[in-house]
């Protein structure tokens, strides 16, 4: 790290940190010092990355349940020329789907979407997501993504914490883990969901793991009080309620002198912290500071309602705040051609829901210079299959070997497209990436090395990438 | 004589180790030969290490390879192997192998660099070895002989060793807490304080002695250390995984473990419990239960069509269980040889196989445990009641029959005028009249001619008579839908109600419940003469229909409400079966005494299914079952159990085939029997297990361990700070016979657990953790201790029951996959120690999880501390606190309300300066705004 970066660091830390704790912990700071270093205890204090990073938050917009980039992305003229024709053999031999027997079929499925290239960059995107595309010269466009497994709740932990397996911590818990946060009075990493249900998997998707729970997803609740306990007790008024936490500190600190704990100091500051929680957390959800100009881009109706629309602003919100992670999980994307579930009807819906919004956050993010260190990620724990699936109406099934993420911003090579799929659409043709490749470059790109990344637990050391090679995906950087 | 002579050599020989001429020597003779000859072999950059041995540093050959011997016997050329090698005069061991034998002149400095005494410089780190072999500290026999018979004699000469000593001893107030803390997880009442300060004034030595082992003898003792247990054995109560729905019935092993510390059961037979409690135990459930520990871990229980994802999901649940085992009995992470020989450790993967063959056979889920007496009465009830029910089922079958017979002739008579109903799609038509309300009451189902509940319906339309109808049903057009549904989702209130039938869509479906009738309302009153209804979701006709439709039914209209009259209905339909048919005759069909002999069986079934159901069931417990003959158990190449390579059979771990008796069973070995063996194995003459449970004992007591990775006692774990006092402990248990409490008694008696907590300067410099424990090193309380003392400081904490099954302080939602938000009004029922919360996987419960309480997804031997703004809220803010507050603020009835407070919450007076605060707070707030400071405070959660 150089002088400056370290100097950067420093001060805005202290900026971040420090400041505003009140006089009360400057003194106990000089208190400290007297025969201790600095307190360590606070897990959530930014930390020094293993190298310079590009980016410092990331807002990860998990499409789930699977969208279809044959649809949206991935422009394929051979589907609809082959409609209903078997794919070859070959494609498919040995491979595994999910629902095998029943509903799956092998016939190729094509679609009445028109894809038109976008931009100068000349991205494929089809008239489903007009805003998306508007938007395209800032993406960053990831044709072969590949995974390894097909069920919705394995493959969504895989796509968080790089094992299919329960229990591991997630991305944005390794992140605050490797990075610390860089807000004091908001969570280090923040969930925040759409749609009629949470997503399969529940709140393993954004578990701490075998690290400290104060890693884990806080998710920000649409109604009521936006994080759990978070103001003050029926009843107690807001004189009280600072006079109790006075009396506390009061206490702490006479314990302090006697004891000369640095614990003690650790929690003296998490109270104060505490306190400015239950003022910046509501400020945070409260949209009425923002211009109607700012909402109609966004396509927020009612500024008051849950929508993925409210929550790509919530996070615009909360990385300008210095919040590390922020993850929106949108559900109902598993397009199997059921009734409730289509390529015809649902689909659209779905791309109506997201579109506007995600260019939405792109630009807004780009005109208040936040876009340069922050990465926006898009995309579902797998894809959909070329072959068609035949329930009352259309759909395709759950596809692992190839489909298509965007990155934007945060030090990603803006108006890219990497990969190539073959003629359907079914796997890479070149340059295949790997969910643990992606784990690696985003790590990269926050100034941590995906291989010293890790916890010892039962005799392994846990990483995201896990044991299999990765590699940081450096064509898609800037 | 001789024997002076060796010692003068000696002495000679460590002289010359640290001469400089003789160092000299080694660099420029002996050097540059080993690393030309030797290092290819026997160092740590050789690609494969020959023989366990390293020749890259003195310790390397000082410790000797696979022989177990110093390989160099500094001063006597003769007696050292290497030389021989060299020389060849060792059979088969000849060295450099396959190589010419080493020059003469080299063959001569190395006689003469032995004989000189051997000096090596090379004591760097980098010489060392990089993984753990054979002889790695923690795979070797016990020591038996000790320098020092006492716990301070280990502790006292390594804080000498570091220019320390310990602290003067705890006040009598500060030892009561510790103790009963540590002890039983509470904190002390103020009245025992009193009584103990007071003892303590007489007579220190004895007061402590009768607290420890009053403490001890609490039934709280074993809830307390029951809960550590329960971490290390990665207890949990839901599956975890997509599902992770709670599991009901595997608390009887957390009161088994509860129970086991409390009677102080020997270890040994404790483990062998845990491993083998249904063989050793058979008709005991008070051991069999222990056996719950091999399913008390997540696993999958999604069923998945593909055979990979089952053999992978089936590997990793076993998988579960050999690393509880290995990391809670051996501390030993035996995992790490599943995919590969373990990277640090003395493991092959076969070994880990070997092991899988032990486990094969135990499958996860619930079954009967009951004593056979309990099996005896059970049957003794049961038998007469179920005969008798059979004899009834019987006869009312019989009478049935006969009436479905004539029933049945009777309806080949009929002539249906209307095809049956479609579930695509059926329409009635009747004349045009004006209504505001429609009722459909539905009297039988596809698959039942006698009930229409449980059957579905996606929508129902009416539509008016205008030459544009209209369906006048329809939500959209305000009208509403009123009917019973027989499914909820607690998260999702609209989930298969009535108002379902007029959205529109045939989607979602209404679940028919009881009574049921269907009630339709207009908007206003409409001239209608049609109505439609659909089970199927979707109109393709080739789809399979979703559940049963509703196939006989009346259908009534009102304009009012209050009068009703019958405009359609299905007498004139064909029946959906003939079973439909039959039963619509059967009124027809019964005869008067048929009838009356039918009521009499009906109600004689009634009677005896009663009677069945007040006969309480035989216990069921998650104790997981087992297969009698398990399946062949292969080495999965690379971990990939499609890969299966050669097979093997249950047996022990090789490395310790010279420090405890192998085992080997044959492949057809009895389920059974290969986990008494294993069961044996670990507990008798292996030393890993008095090791790692005397560490956890002492980590208990002190906040860390003497090895600070108590699962883990191999190369990646850390090494002992007090490696002698390690076995020494060890060796106290097994002279206790297993037993914890008096090894317990033994540490709470040391210098080093009674001295006071107070910070010092230079122990803080020398030793910051205070892990060569010159202050007893101060930690704050758990999760559970936390709650705990609030809840016993506000008096309100319900000691009893203690056992049985657990609360819940989330609510449980399941819809497939299930759902756990935290409660945010605790409430009495909840008031109990938190030991007994029914510990669900992935659910966060803030004011548990909050402080560290981990998501056991994986063991958790070691609690992680930290200090977060989350904390802080919740303990500040959640209605459980300010609930505690006003209990405690309740208590404070006395003149000196303040002094009361500190007393109930701190066991001591208030300073002047805090009595001066409180009274100003109490004065503007009250006393509950005091209470809940208190309570908030760093002194109530930390422990000196």
């Amino acid at each position: 790290m150089t002088d400056l970066l370290r100097l950067r660091d420093r001060t805005r830390r202290h900026f971040f940190r420090d400041c505003g704790v009140g006089l009360g912990s400057l003194a106990l700071s000089s208190l400290l010092a007297q025969d201790k270093p600095a307190p360590s205890a606070d897990p959530l204090a930014p930390k020094t990355p293993h190298h310079k990073p590009k980016a410092k938050s990331i807002i990860y917009l998990f499409m789930a349940g699977g969208p279809s980039q044959l649809e949206f992305f991935d422009h394929k003229p051979k589907l609809n020329e082959l409609n209903g024709h078997p794919i070859p053999a070959s494609f498919i031999e040995g491979k595994r789907f999910a629902f095998m027997g029943s509903s799956h079929r092998v016939n190729l499925l094509g679609h009445d979407k028109k894809f038109k290239q976008h931009g100068a960059s000349g991205a494929w995107v089809s008239d489903m997501l007009p805003h998306t595309a508007s938007v395209a010269d800032e993406l960053c466009f990831v044709k072969t993504c590949k995974t390894d497994l097909f069920n919705h709740a394995p493959a969504k932990l895989f796509m968080n914490t790089g094992s299919g397996l329960f229990g591991r911590p997630s991305m944005g818990a390794w992140m605050t883990y490797g990075l610390g946060s860089e807000c004091a009075d908001l969570p280090g990493f923040v969930v925040l969901q759409s749609g009629p249900r949470g997503p399969r998997g529940g709140a393993s998707l954004w578990s701490s793991g075998m690290l400290p729970s104060t890693y884990q997803g806080v998710p920000l609740r649409a109604q009521g009080e936006p994080i759990l306990n978070l103001t003050n007790p029926q009843g107690v008024a807001a004189e009280e309620q600072r006079k109790v936490i006075d009396a506390v500190r009061e206490l702490n600190r006479g314990r302090l002198e006697k004891t000369g704990d640095d614990e003690i100091s650790a929690r003296l500051n998490a109270y104060e912290m505490a306190y400015r929680m239950q003022t910046s957390a509501p400020a945070v959800i409260d949209l009425r500071g923002e211009s109607k100009a700012t909402l109609d881009l966004y396509g927020i109706k009612d500024p008051a309602e849950a929508s993925f629309a409210r929550n790509c602003l919530l996070a615009r919100r909360l990385v300008e705040r210095g919040v590390r992670f922020v993850q929106l999980y949108d559900t109902n994307w598993d397009h199997h051609g059921g009734v409730t579930e289509n390529l015809q009807k649902h689909l659209p819906m779905k791309a109506k829901d997201i579109d506007q919004a995600c260019a939405a956050l792109v630009k807004d993010l780009k005109s208040r210079g936040l876009l340069d260190d922050t990465i926006v990620v898009w995309g579902g724990e797998f894809g959909r299959t070329p072959m068609g699936e035949v329930r009352e109406f259309t759909g395709r099934n759950h596809h692992i070997d190839a489909f298509t993420m965007w990155f934007a911003g945060g030090g990603f090579r803006p108006g890219m497209t990497y990969g190539e799929t073959d003629e359907f659409g079914f796997g890479a043709a070149k340059d295949p990436v790997h969910v643990r490749d992606i784990h690696a470059t985003l790590l990269h790109q926050m100034g941590l090395n995906h291989e010293r990344l890790s916890v010892r637990s039962q005799g392994l050391d846990v990483r995201l990438t896990g044991v299999n090679p990765a590699k940081v995906l450096k064509p898609l950087l800037a | 004589m001789r024997s002076l002579a060796a010692l003068l050599l000696s002495v000679v020989a460590a002289t010359a180790a640290d001469d400089p001429a003789g160092l000299a020597f080694f660099e420029q003779k002996i050097r540059p030969v080993l690393a030309e000859n030797c290092y290819e072999c026997h160092s740590a950059k050789a690609k494969k290490l020959k023989g366990g041995l390293y020749l890259d540093s003195k310790a390397g050959w000082e410790k000797g390879g696979d022989s177990g011997q110093a390989v160099i016997v500094p001063g006597k050329p003769d007696e050292s192997l290497l030389l021989r090698t060299v020389l060849h005069t060792e059979p088969d061991m000849e060295m450099p192998p396959k190589k010419p034998k080493l020059a003469d002149a080299i063959l001569a400095d190395l006689t003469a660099w032995i004989r000189m005494g051997a000096p090596d410089p090379r004591t760097q780190a980098t010489g060392e070895a990089k993984r753990a072999d054979k002889f790695w500290w923690s795979l070797q026999p016990l020591a038996k002989e000790f320098k020092h018979a006492t716990v301070d004699g280990f502790v006292g000469e390594k804080l000498a060793a570091n220019g320390l000593d310990f602290n003067p001893p705890a006040g009598p107030a500060a030892l009561i807490t510790r103790m009963t803390y540590d002890l039983t997880g509470l904190p002390p009442s103020p009245e025992a304080q009193d009584a103990f300060v007071a003892a303590h004034a007489k007579d220190p030595k004895a007061a402590t002695e009768a607290l420890v082992d009053r403490l001890l003898a609490s039934p709280r003792y074993g809830e307390q250390w029951g809960r550590r247990w329960l971490d290390v054995v990665r207890f949990g109560e839901s599956n975890g995984f997509e599902r992770n729905f709670v599991i009901d019935d595997l608390w009887p092993f957390r009161d088994y473990v509860i129970r086991s510390l409390n009677e102080d059961k020997p270890f040994d037979q404790f483990i062998r419990e845990h491993l083998a409690g249904d063989v050793l135990g058979k008709g005991r459930p008070e051991v069999e239960v222990g056996s719950a520990f091999l399913v008390a871990g997540p696993y999958d229980d999604v069923g998945n069509q593909d055979k990979v994802a089952q053999k992978n999901i089936r590997a990793a649940t076993i998988d579960d269980m050999i690393t509880a085992a290995g990391g809670a009995f051996l501390g030993l992470t035996i995992n790490c040889a599943r995919c590969h020989h373990h990277k640090f450790d003395p493991i092959p993967t076969e070994d880990y196989y070997r092991l899988r063959a032990a486990f094969e056979g135990t499958v996860h889920g619930r079954r009967t445990v009951v004593t056979p007496e309990e099996k005896r009465a059970y049957d003794t009830q049961m038998r007469p009641l179920a005969a008798a029910r059979a004899k009834a089922q019987a006869e009312q079958d019989r009478l049935k029959k006969e009436v479905d017979a004539k029933a049945l002739e009777l309806s080949k008579n009929l002539r249906p005028k209307r095809p049956k109903v479609d579930i695509y799609g059926t329409e009635e038509r009747f004349e045009a009249h004006p209504a505001r309300f429609v009722r459909m009451t539905m009297t039988a189902q596809s698959t039942s001619p006698f009930s229409a509940v449980g059957a579905k319906l996606s929508e129902v339309e009416v539509w008016s008579a205008e030459p544009t109808p209209r369906n006048v049903a329809l939500r959209s057009a305000g009208g509403r839908a009123e009917g019973v549904k027989n499914a909820t989702a607690r998260d999702f209130p609209e989930a298969y109600s009535a108002v379902l039938t007029i959205d529109g869509d045939t989607g979602a479906q209404w679940f028919i419940g009881s009574p049921s009738v269907l009630t339709l309302t207009f908007a206003r009153t409409e001239t209608i003469d049609r109505l439609v209804f659909r089970n199927a979701k979707g109109t393709v006709k080739d789809d399979p229909t979703r559940g049963a439709t509703p196939c006989e039914y009346f259908i009534e209209t009102s304009v009012d409400g209050v009068t009703w009259r019958r405009v359609a209905d299905s007498d004139d339909r064909q029946p959906f079966t003939p079973a439909h048919a039959s039963a619509r005759f059967r009124r027809e069909a019964t005869t008067p005494e048929t009838a009356k002999a039918l009521a009499a069986v009906t109600k004689e079934l009634a009677r005896l299914d009663a009677a069945i159901a007040a006969v309480p069931p035989l216990r069921q417990m998650w104790v997981g079952t087992h297969v009698a003959k398990p399946e062949p158990t292969f080495v999965h190449k690379g971990g990939d159990p499609m890969k299966p390579a050669q097979p093997v059979t249950a047996s022990s771990l090789g490395v310790l085939d010279q420090v405890t008796k192998p085992f080997a069973l044959p492949a057809d070995a009895p389920e059974g029997a290969r986990r008494t063996a294993l069961a044996d194995w670990i507990t008798r003459d292996n030393p890993l297990p008095p090791r790692v449970l005397a560490n956890r004992v002492w980590q208990g007591h002190f906040g860390t361990g003497i090895v600070d990775t108590p699962s883990d006692f191999g190369f990646l774990g850390s090494q002992p700070t007090h490696p002698e006092l390690l076995d020494f402990l060890a060796n106290r248990l097994l002279a206790h016979g297993w037993k914890l409490k008096p090894l317990h008694r033994e540490i709470m008696l040391s210098r080093a657990y009674l001295q006071s907590s107070a910070h010092r300067t230079d122990g803080a410099k020398a030793d910051k953790d205070a892990r060569l424990l010159w202050r007893f090193p101060p930690r704050r309380l758990q999760a559970e201790e936390i709650r705990d003392t609030l809840l016993t400081v506000a008096g309100k904490m319900r000691l009893e029951p203690a056992g049985g099954p657990g609360f819940r302080l989330y609510d449980y939602y399941v819809n497939n996959v299930s759902t756990y938000v935290p409660l945010a009004q605790h409430g009495p029922a909840t008031y109990r120690r938190a030991v007994y919360h029914q510990n669900a996987r992935a659910s966060v419960v803030d004011i548990l999880s909050d402080y560290d309480l981990p998501d056991i997804a994986f063991a958790a031997p070691k609690r992680a501390n930290t200090t977060s703004p989350l904390q802080s809220l919740t303990l500040f803010n959640h209605s459980f606190t300010l609930d505690m507050a006003e209990a405690l603020a309740a208590r404070l009835t006395g003149k000196d309300p303040i002094a009361d407070a500190y007393r109930l919450a701190f066991r001591r007076a208030p300073s002047a300066k805090e009595r001066a605060a409180a009274e100003q707070l109490i004065a503007k707030h009250g006393k509950t705004a005091l209470c809940r400071a208190l309570l908030n405070a760093n002194e109530l959660i930390f422990l000196e």
